[in-house]
């Protein structure tokens, strides 16, 4: 007995020994990277000056030119682009799914749509480049050009006559139709929380579909909703094979939305093999940049989902 | 037109709003399909997995380099990350559950799983590669390893707070040590849920190209030396994409057809899985 209780204490020992250990060496690694970050970022930094880093509107390593002001644009711009169309999109499919939709079809669709997130960024990356940029160039940019580009004052930023194909605007669709399904399993999930008999109690006060839906289901589904679409632009801001295909890689300011640009995924994609010395550095100092934005939008996507709803 | 009346044209407005978006989202998802399938079959043959790259004026070869090289990537970094993974998760859902150290890795991890991959990418770069002045195999197998240990952390975490403690406590109550009662009574019951993480996490990095692109790079040769350059389906899909030659593009095509059903296969083995009773 003596004996057994002996063996137990100490296979508890090692297993907690093992368990531990494989959890601190997640942290030590996390802790890694942001020192890694942070000291191969150091060259750049001590070469060019903090400031100039950020004022500085010129990305020309060649010319020992590190100003992250183009590719930061890019990125915000490509994930703007993508929020304004996922987000109604996505949300409507959920409704659809959730309020509209044929029982039959539903499990179809939900699943679906699920599998649309599955497919890895690269085919996203080669079927927009090959396949969607010539069918936007075609179709969609004709029809934005002659829609958005007739307003007065900002409508030349949403016209152009040159369809070139790898644009940021392709690169902003491609986010776009990869965060659909995100935004869309996100909103149905939390529709799904809405009790029946809330809903249905709305429905017996004579209340429309619409009216329902924006009274009721919306505002009970608006945290689970909110915390999926920050969600879905922190995946939109880190994307990187689908923009490195599509958006043609041009640090230079662009006029309207159809000229190629760059992010700052797409030039350490396109850059890092060829760099050296400083240059190397000024890529990584772009990665923790990037590191920094998406963990801000993370934290705010946690504190939106920690939040007490209101409902 | 009376209020009725327009409560009710808002109202079939809003279905037309929700019928259009869910039509958009089912366009590409199929446009995406057909494309893939249509492009992917022109060079899907036998060549494909047993050829390895060949000059354009011999036929292009085949993608056997790039999926045998991806595939050895993949399984070394499950073989390693899958077992640091739920050990990590017990200990976060066991050993150390209330601590600080226990939420903090927690907290962690959840943040981790949203971090680009090209951020781990370029973190292995500047750690192993650039030090050690090369690529390798074994540069990328870490960089998947760390994409891979938060997703089966969480997963870990997640399943075993589902367990019942009625069943833990019994099993205490029996006189069973910790280590067994996490063994026998609280792994064997999550078990199902842990399985389902995995066959994710799995199938999220089976298909990654940024993390892969400066650590193990790529090479046009069929090869099992993980501490030197190793070719990778995705980044050949990349670079194959560039080259002038039809074939490769076929073939590039081809490499997304294969890593689709792939991925989607293994998707669909998780869910059957999960709702497995």
């Amino acid at each position: 007995m003596k004996h057994l209780i002996k063996k137990y204490n100490r296979n508890d020992k090692i297993s907690k020994i093992l368990t531990k250990g494989s959890g601190m060496l997640f942290l030590l690694i996390v802790i890694t990277l942001f020192a890694v970050l942070l000291i191969q970022s150091y060259p750049v930094i001590h070469h060019v000056g903090i400031l100039d880093l950020f004022t500085n509107s010129a990305w020309q390593p060649n010319h020992n030119h590190f100003g992250i002001i183009i590719p930061l644009t890019g990125t915000l711009l490509t994930t703007l682009i993508a929020g304004v169309i996922a987000i109604p999109v996505g949300i409507g499919t959920a409704l659809f799914i959730s309020e509209y939709c044929p029982f039959k079809i539903r499990a179809i669709l939900s699943i679906a749509i699920e599998l649309l997130a599955a497919i890895p960024s690269i085919v996203y990356g080669l079927w927009g480049y090959k396949s969607l940029a010539p069918f936007s160039a075609n179709y969609i940019q004709p029809l934005i050009t002659n829609t958005l580009g007739k307003l007065p004052f900002v409508g030349s930023f949403f016209s152009s006559a040159d369809a070139i194909g790898t644009s940021a605007f392709v690169a902003g669709l491609v986010l776009a139709i990869m965060i659909i399904p995100f935004i869309a399993s996100f909103t149905r999930d939390s529709l799904n929380q809405v009790p029946a008999v809330i809903r249905e109690s709305a429905f017996a006060l004579g209340a429309t579909h619409y009216e329902v839906v924006r009274d009721v289901m919306l505002p009970f589904a608006m945290r689970g909703l909110m915390t999926g679409i920050i969600m879905a632009i922190g995946r939109a801001l880190g994307e990187t094979m689908a923009v490195a295909y599509v958006i043609g890689n041009s640090p230079h300011w662009i006029n309207n939305i159809f000229q190629p640009f760059a992010t700052i995924t797409s030039t350490i994609t396109a850059e890092f093999k060829e760099a050296s010395g400083v240059h190397i550095s000024g890529l990584l100092f772009l990665a923790l940049i990037l590191l920094i934005v998406n963990t801000i939008t993370i934290l705010l996507a946690k504190r939106y989902a920690n939040k007490r709803s209101k409902v | 037109m009376s209020s009725l009346h327009l409560r009710k044209l808002k109202s079939f407005i809003f279905l037309i709003f929700c019928l259009v978006s869910a039509s958009i989202a089912l366009f590409f998802l199929l446009f995406i399909l057909y494309e893939v399938i249509k492009n992917g079959l022109q060079a899907f043959n036998i060549a494909l997995f047993s050829e390895d790259f060949k000059p354009a004026f011999l036929g292009g070869g085949g993608l056997r380099h790039a999926l045998v090289g991806q595939f050895l990537m993949t399984i070394v970094a499950s073989i390693i990350g899958i077992p640091l993974g739920i050990a990590g998760g017990i200990y976060v859902a066991e050993y150390g559950k209330g601590t600080r150290t226990a939420k903090l890795l927690s907290n962690i991890s959840d943040m981790a799983i949203s971090v680009p991959s090209i951020i781990v990418g370029t973190f292995i770069f500047g750690l192993i590669v650039m030090p050690f002045h090369g690529f390798s195999g074994w540069a990328g197998t870490i960089s998947l390893i760390i994409l891979l240990l938060p997703i089966i952390i969480r997963s870990t975490e997640e399943n075993i707070n589902q367990v019942s403690p009625l069943l833990r406590e019994t099993a205490y109550a029996l006189g069973a040590p910790r280590y067994l009662v996490i063994k026998d009574v609280v792994l064997k019951s999550a078990k199902q849920g842990i399985i389902t993480g995995v066959i994710l996490a799995i199938s999220r990095i089976a298909g990654e190209t940024a993390p892969l692109l400066f650590t193990s790079a790529n090479f046009s040769q069929l090869t099992f030396d993980m501490s030197n350059v190793i070719p990778s389906l995705t980044i050949t899909i990349y670079d194959y994409t560039n080259l002038p030659d039809q074939v490769y593009l076929n073939l590039a095509w081809s490499g997304s057809l294969l890593v689709t059903i792939v991925i989607l296969f293994i998707n669909i083995l998780a869910r059957y899985i999960f709702t497995k009773k």
